[in-house]
């Protein structure tokens, strides 16, 4: 029996990052494959991008000046989506229930699920990073700050994310809980990050930096609130 | 075997439940359960539908709480809340639900290669139960989700083998398969218990007397099995549970009744 002496997985941090690397490289194999991110969700964010220039009347400079804020509206909407997919998958044959048999620590699914939401929601960044800079006719003045704030502020996304939508992963009305409860927890993510942004497009005149200093505290205390509630959130009763 | 080990084995619980109580929600799923198994093992539990049968799988694997009751699984105290022994308890467990528990945007093999990671198994153990459950390297190269429901049922018990568990808790392994996987699993069944693994095997279907050897020929199961056990050893080692508990050896097995999430036919 090659599994029944072995340690728990959390001692080692070695077991969770190899865990996170299997879990985060088995979801985008499944990404892959199904190509949703690709095909639904990134359209999807495109398209949240073109209905603000619409409804905006197409006007450039109201555009230019707003494009941090309906950037991150637009991230906040698709990561909804991503995050969604992410559990989902977990759900659709009881799947979750190899992680509570496996001798995988929780901390390393949580771990490794928020790094595969963290890593699509930066994919779709890139596009509609394009996207601003091609429709709104937004200028870069700090690419530094533009992508410390993508990086950070999407971090917090996605562990918050997962947090959420595990926590309500057993309740039925799940798809429809999710936007009303993680929505209102991602309100700092919102300001610090458009702030910040404002800062990287030049529309704002702030310290981006502080900003980006906010968005790192939100992330961390969402890791860290993860990683030591995770395990409970696994359980089923 | 000599009979020191084999008198052993006779006191050896691998699970032992008094008066357990599971809730779903507010549902008395399993109502005062006294069960006890002995190492080596093989117990088909049935009952009808809503019985509890599912829970009581999912109870000894380590994936339930109780609300009360008493007892240990393969050493385990079930009252031990503590996650590091829980989740030890449960690696030692190979769990086989009615959900395949499979990606099904993966092929076999990358769903059976995730699983070996997750439990740390070794490739030899992945190797093995590729073999025994005679899976094709066409159809370890098929997408999951491409498969019969039967092709998915032997992967997914591939999944529990690789993971050479102590204890096998299967919920009716036999569902989607064919005769020639019907065989297989039932081979499996017993030669697994004869390598000293316990299991417990949710069935609906007619247990095939080869697989009940040492039953005795009246042996009634069912409704009216609440005082019938059977185990292929003939002597008695004492009472587990204020009734006869008789000494067993490895591959022996028995039916037990669930009725109203209480068990008839322990010992």
């Amino acid at each position: 029996m090659n599994t029944s002496d072995a340690t728990p997985g959390h001692l080692s941090l070695m077991g969770i990052l190899r865990t996170s690397w299997h879990i985060w490289r088995k979801d985008l194999l499944i990404e892959l494959r199904s190509r949703v991110l690709l095909n639904q969700i990134l359209p999807f964010a495109v398209l949240v991008l073109m209905l603000f220039a619409f409804a905006l009347d197409g006007d450039s400079t109201t555009l230019e000046f707003f494009a941090p804020g309906l950037f991150w509206v637009a991230v906040l909407l698709a990561a909804l989506l991503a995050i969604g997919r992410s559990v989902a998958t977990e759900q659709a044959d009881a799947t979750m229930d190899n992680f509570r048999l496996g001798s995988s620590s929780p901390v390393a699914v949580f771990f490794g699920k928020t790094l595969v939401i963290l890593t699509q929601l930066l994919v779709l960044e890139i596009v509609l990073a394009v996207g601003v800079i091609v429709f709104y006719g937004a200028r870069l003045s700090e690419p530094l700050l533009f992508v410390s704030t993508s990086v950070v502020a999407t971090s917090g996304i996605a562990s918050a994310g997962t947090l959420y939508a595990v926590a309500i992963s057993k309740l039925g009305v799940r798809e429809t809980l999710l936007p009303l409860l993680l929505m209102p927890a991602l309100v700092p993510v919102l300001i610090g990050a458009t702030r910040a942004f404002g800062d990287a497009l030049g529309t704002a005149g702030v310290n981006g930096w502080q900003w980006l200093g906010l968005l790192g505290a939100f992330a961390l205390a969402y890791l860290t609130l993860g990683a030591l509630v995770f395990g409970s959130l696994l359980e089923e009763n | 075997m000599g009979f020191a080990k084999l008198a052993f084995l006779a006191m050896e619980l691998a699970v032992s439940l008094r008066s357990l109580v599971v809730l779903l929600g507010s549902f008395p799923a399993l109502s005062g359960v006294d069960l006890d198994i002995q190492s080596g093992e093989i117990v088909y539990v049935r009952g009808a539908n809503g019985a509890g049968k599912t829970t009581l799988l999912r109870f000894c694997a380590g994936l339930l709480n109780f609300y009360s009751g008493e007892g240990q699984v393969l050493g385990f105290d079930i009252r031990d809340a503590n996650s590091d022994t829980r989740q030890m308890w449960r690696t030692q467990v190979g769990y086989l639900g009615h959900e395949t528990r499979l990606y099904p945007d993966l092929t076999a093999q990358e769903n059976l290669a995730f699983l070996a990671k997750l439990c740390r198994a070794e490739m030899a153990a992945l190797q093995y139960g590729v073999e025994r459950l005679e899976l094709s390297q066409e159809l370890l190269a098929t997408r999951v989700g491409s498969l019969s429901a039967g092709q998915r049922r032997r992967v997914a018990l591939a999944g529990v083998v690789l993971r050479s568990p102590k204890l096998w808790l299967l919920d009716e392994p036999h569902a989607s398969l064919d005769s020639r996987g019907r065989s297989c699993v039932d081979q499996l069944i017993v030669d697994a218990a004869k390598a000293g693994a316990t299991l417990l095997v949710v069935t609906h279907e007619p247990v095939a007397h080869e697989l009940l050897e040492a039953v005795p020929a009246d042996l009634s199961v069912g409704e009216s099995a609440a005082s019938g056990s059977a185990t292929a050893g003939s002597e008695a080692a004492g009472s587990a549970s204020g009734g006869s508990a008789i000494a067993c050896a490895p591959g022996s097995s028995r039916l037990v009744e669930l009725s109203g999430g209480a068990v008839k036919g322990n010992r």
